[in-house]
């Protein structure tokens, strides 16, 4: 009869678990008061869980749903156009992941010569554009920066510094466009109503564009034809004329005050002036400074991290100077408002977690306690016919364990039925629960496995 | 040659007064097909001495051998489990188990097969006069003997050689006390067990092969069956 077989030791431990269902079978209605202490105490963690989980979706959906603008902006925080920025300085801050979309504005004067139909003959005539006949050449340009217009390059129209602090745009498309021809690389341009109204055009209408210099000895004018594709409501003080970012890149019209300075040099790549003509070669080479320039900000998860990238690079807040003198201003304000309203709901809950999981181990001690204190004997009588100490704290241990786990099956029966299927959070939460109580089990059944033996199979005799 | 035997056993320990020297030196020997009765009065150390034949307790001075091999050297679980089984005066039957799982215990905490251990349960239960009917039920719809008799049953399916009783009569009449030594006397002659009984009751040192009298922790006599007539007298 002697064990020798190598599964003894199994069924040694299934006869352990086996003696611990026969106990719960048989234990009667005070081994009720485990699973049905669980049962609330789970059932308790399962609804914090819940508001957990629910608080966090909404984080999730507030971080991507939310529009965060960041722009740069003066030292003073006041102004958001008339700056000079450097399109590398905005690639790489678009290179950091954390940018969605990146409005540029790139404002150039300019002066309109006329719709195209009347000096078209001009052009026809193989004669670079000069000053027309008639005209001093300084009563020329005197005529030309009083009736001087600037063109606006912008990839989203909203986001131009006019209509920056606007809530909507007031603006009349021609049939066939809307906001994303700024978005395209199309000869179109939009004007404000009260500019169409002095000059009388229509939607639809080609205007001809030009620019000039002043520091030559000859006028230079370099022209583009665009098409009036909408008329918007003027914010501003000044007539812009607005026009896709990617037309700047065709070269007509950027290459004026900033960089313009002698017709004799090379301008830049695409760009050459020799013997007073230009040369266009369509592409230009886009390193030409920014007047303003906003940024769609993702990834807002992560905006902490987006900051002190910025911080790095040199970048200050308002009323600072930092070593790199840009200024960018995140408006953060509505969504970090939002996200610390959730957040600290969040932490009330997780502090309810933390009191009901204390309050489980104190419970799992206390009934385990009470429940085996009654069963000393059964336990003394285990370790005096040679059960292992570990093997009797396994028959209690797991007899507790069993109806613990039993009280949360419950609860999460109850919560499936409630909320029809429950969140990673919530399991977790009541794997923690069990666990607590599994500690506070632990605890007691141990304690209890250091019974004096002798003492208790004596005692009454 | 003994099965189990004590060297120089001492025991003592610390109460909140004084020290107590529960056993003090005392050296004898158990031998397999016999029954002893240790007597003594309440405090003599009877029930000590039996803790550390049981493994229960290790002594503080000297020995307790099993087959020639220390018991401080051997895993005192497993000899529990295998070489002695206990039998006490409350019976100590588990409540919730029916009488033949309990008698199951033993062998089913070795590891044995479930269907060896039943047959093996309903064979000592039936030795001991227990039917099949009440092997069913739980230990507390029997009466006292009929529990004494459960745990005589469990303590044969342990397997051991030696079967340690601490006043296993204590709680029973007259009729009962003498069944159940007469079971345990019938173990010892024909079966071959070593039975070591403490009692206060002469009755059953009268039908123990040996008389060990202790007194104050140490043993004063030990006397062959021929004397228990002698021992009884001066009782």
């Amino acid at each position: 009869m002697r064990a020798k077989s190598s599964t003894a030791p199994f069924r040694r431990w299934g006869f352990i678990l086996a003696s611990a269902l026969v106990s719960i079978r048989r234990g009667g209605v005070k081994n009720l008061i485990v699973p049905l202490t669980s049962f609330v105490l789970a059932l308790f963690i399962g609804l914090f869980g819940h508001q957990i989980a629910t608080s966090e979706d909404e984080l999730d959906v507030l971080y991507e749903n939310s529009e965060v603008l960041a722009y740069f902006t003066s030292g003073s925080g006041k102004h958001v156009d008339d700056l000079i920025i450097d399109p590398n300085t905005v690639n790489s801050i678009a290179e950091t992941g954390f940018v969605g979309e990146t409005y540029t504005t790139a404002i150039r004067n300019t002066h309109i010569i006329g719709a195209p139909t009347s000096i078209i003959s001009i052009y026809d005539n193989g004669e670079y554009l000069s000053i027309p006949p008639g005209f001093a050449k300084e009563t020329f340009f005197e005529n030309a920066r009083r009736h001087l217009s600037k063109v606006c390059f912008v990839s989203d129209i909203k986001h131009a510094p006019e209509f920056f602090f606007e809530n909507a745009l007031a603006i009349e498309y021609l049939d066939g466009y809307d906001a994303s021809v700024f978005g395209r690389n199309e000869s179109v341009c939009a004007l404000s109503e009260g500019m169409m109204d002095a000059l009388g055009y229509e939607l639809g209408d080609s205007i001809r564009l030009a620019v000039f210099t002043s520091t030559l000895s000859d006028a230079i004018i370099l022209y583009k034809d665009v098409t009036i594709v909408a008329q918007f409501t003027r914010v501003g003080s000044s007539h812009l004329i607005y026009m896709p970012a990617e037309q700047a890149n065709k070269g007509y019209i950027l290459n004026t005050d900033r960089q313009y300075s002698n017709a004799s040099q090379s301008y830049y790549d695409g760009y050459e002036i020799v013997d007073g003509l230009v040369y266009d070669y369509e592409y230009v080479d886009p390193y030409f400074a920014y007047d303003a320039v906003s940024m769609r900000l993702t990834n807002l998860k992560d905006l902490a991290e987006f900051k002190e990238y910025l911080i790095d690079s040199g970048y200050s807040p308002i009323g600072n100077r930092g070593s790199a003198r840009k200024w960018i201003v995140i408006e953060d304000t509505l969504l970090n408002d939002s996200v610390m309203s959730i957040n600290r709901h969040i932490s009330y809950m997780q502090i309810l977690f933390i009191a009901v999981y204390a309050l489980a181990i104190g419970i799992g001690f206390v009934l385990s306690s009470l429940l085996t204190k009654m069963r000393r004997r059964e336990l003394a009588l285990m370790r005096s016919m040679g059960a292992g100490r570990f093997k009797t704290f396994a028959a209690f241990f797991i007899e507790q364990a069993l109806l613990c786990v039993t009280g949360c099956v419950m609860a999460v029966l109850v919560l499936r039925i409630w909320n029809g299927s429950l969140a990673p959070l919530q399991w977790y939460s009541f794997i923690g629960y069990i666990g607590c109580y599994w500690l506070g089990a632990a605890v007691s059944v141990m304690l209890m496995n250091k019974v004096n033996i002798i003492e208790i199979l004596t005692a009454g005799e | 040659m003994s099965i189990l035997s004590m060297e120089n056993v001492s025991y003592t320990y610390r109460n909140r007064y004084q020290t107590v020297n529960a056993v003090c030196n005392v050296s004898y020997e158990f031998e397999l097909g016999h029954v002893y009765a240790v007597v003594g009065k309440s405090g003599s150390g009877k029930t000590t001495m039996l803790s550390m034949l049981a493994g229960l307790d290790l002594p503080t001075e000297g020995r307790v051998l099993f087959d020639g091999k220390p018991t401080s050297t051997l895993n005192r679980d497993r000899y529990r489990r295998e070489n002695v089984a206990v039998i006490y005066q409350s019976f100590n039957l588990f409540p919730l188990m029916t009488v033949k799982e309990n008698v199951m215990y033993p062998s089913r905490l070795r590891g044995i097969r479930k269907k060896d251990a039943l047959r093996c349960a309903s064979e000592k239960l039936e030795l001991v006069g227990i039917s099949e009917q009440q092997s069913k039920r739980l230990p507390f719809m029997l009466s006292g003997g009929e529990q004494q008799r459960v745990a005589i049953a469990r303590a044969l399916a342990s397997e051991s050689q030696v079967i340690l009783a601490d006043e296993p009569t204590g709680n029973l009449d007259v009729e009962n006390t003498k069944n159940i030594v007469g079971i345990l006397s019938d173990l010892s002659h024909d079966m071959g067990y070593c039975v070591v009984i403490v009692t206060h009751d002469l009755s059953i040192a009268e039908r123990a092969d040996v008389v060990v009298r202790m007194v104050d922790g140490r043993i004063t006599e030990d006397q062959s069956p021929h004397d228990n007539a002698l021992l009884h007298c001066r009782s």
